[in-house]
């Protein structure tokens, strides 16, 4: 699979469309999803118990210190660091700021990443096999279950990842400028369990 | 090998950098022996055969320092801590 992706420059991210075999029964799918805000949230020394109690009293989600997943609606703190997490929340970014500005200013501190990460959700039957060459992490559902989450490197790449659900779905947080070598890492990888690419136009 | 961090749990050893010895506190600088102090505590290192504890950074994960208690003979992980809180 080597010549897979030697037709398309190494800067930009795969292109749409269907690598491997089984166009019509993908045994996973990548795909890049857009409109989605990112931020950092930090709790301030000697805050996290104000940090917690502020995050219940605004969003009513109990967050925890550990590498989990927090979330109700579309509202998601993803935990990478003790005392630090990643919200992610749709809509504008301006306003996802804004809105954990509003509520957590004096427990955290907040940077906005929504243009420093690109969102990719690698989803499908055959998602955990393929991602079992890329991610070293267990991802056996024993270890790794839905609303699990990382912070590691794949292909060297620093990114985040928690699961979604158990069909099993994938998401993760890679910095953009490090997307398509981690997408053509994708690809290369699960090509042989049939991998459709999408969200990306032409590459 | 793989060194099961306190936050991340359990982590191939090649997301964490080594550093060494987690023995050496840096000497108070205006102490009369501050010279002697600091060559020893720049140069002089155990290098013992067995149980050891070391920092470690976990650079790929949740960029936290950790004691890690390690023997040098099996690489056998004893145990880790963060090190703000093992040497504080």
């Amino acid at each position: 699979m080597s010549d897979l992706l030697s037709h398309h420059p190494v800067t930009d991210l795969v292109p749409e469309g269907h690598y491997g075999p089984d166009a019509a029964q993908p045994g996973l799918t990548a795909q890049v999803v857009d409109g989605l805000a990112l931020a950092t949230v930090a709790a301030r020394k000697g805050a996290s118990g104000a940090l917690a109690q502020a995050v219940l009293d605004a969003f009513g989600i109990a967050l925890v210190d550990a590498p989990k997943v927090s979330f109700l609606g579309d509202l998601s703190f993803i935990g990478t660091a003790p005392g630090r997490w990643l919200a992610t929340a749709g809509g504008a970014p301006a306003a996802h700021v804004a809105r954990l500005q509003g509520a957590l200013a004096d427990a955290a501190a907040l940077t906005d990443q929504s243009d420093g990460s690109l969102i990719i959700d690698v989803y499908g039957p055959k998602a955990r096999m393929a991602l079992a060459k890329l991610v070293p992490l267990d991802l056996h559902p024993a270890v790794f279950a839905p609303g699990d989450a990382a912070a590691t490197a794949a292909a060297l790449i620093p990114l985040v990842v928690w699961q979604l659900n158990d069909m099993p779905a994938y998401r993760f947080a890679v910095p953009r400028s490090f997307a398509p070598a981690f997408l053509r890492a994708l690809v290369s990888g699960a090509a042989e369990f049939g991998v459709t690419v999408s969200g990306t136009a032409r590459g | 090998m793989r060194i099961p961090c306190p936050y991340c749990g359990l982590r191939d050893a090649h997301e964490f950098s080594y550093l060494g010895d987690a023995a050496p506190q840096r000497p108070d600088p205006a102490a009369p022996d501050a010279a002697d102090a600091f060559h020893d505590y720049v140069y002089l290192r155990d290098n013992p055969a067995g149980p050891m504890r070391e920092l470690w950074y976990h650079g790929a994960g949740c960029r936290r320092w950790l004691v890690v208690d390690r023997d040098t003979r099996t690489h056998a992980i004893l145990g880790t801590a963060f090190a703000t809180e093992a040497r504080s």
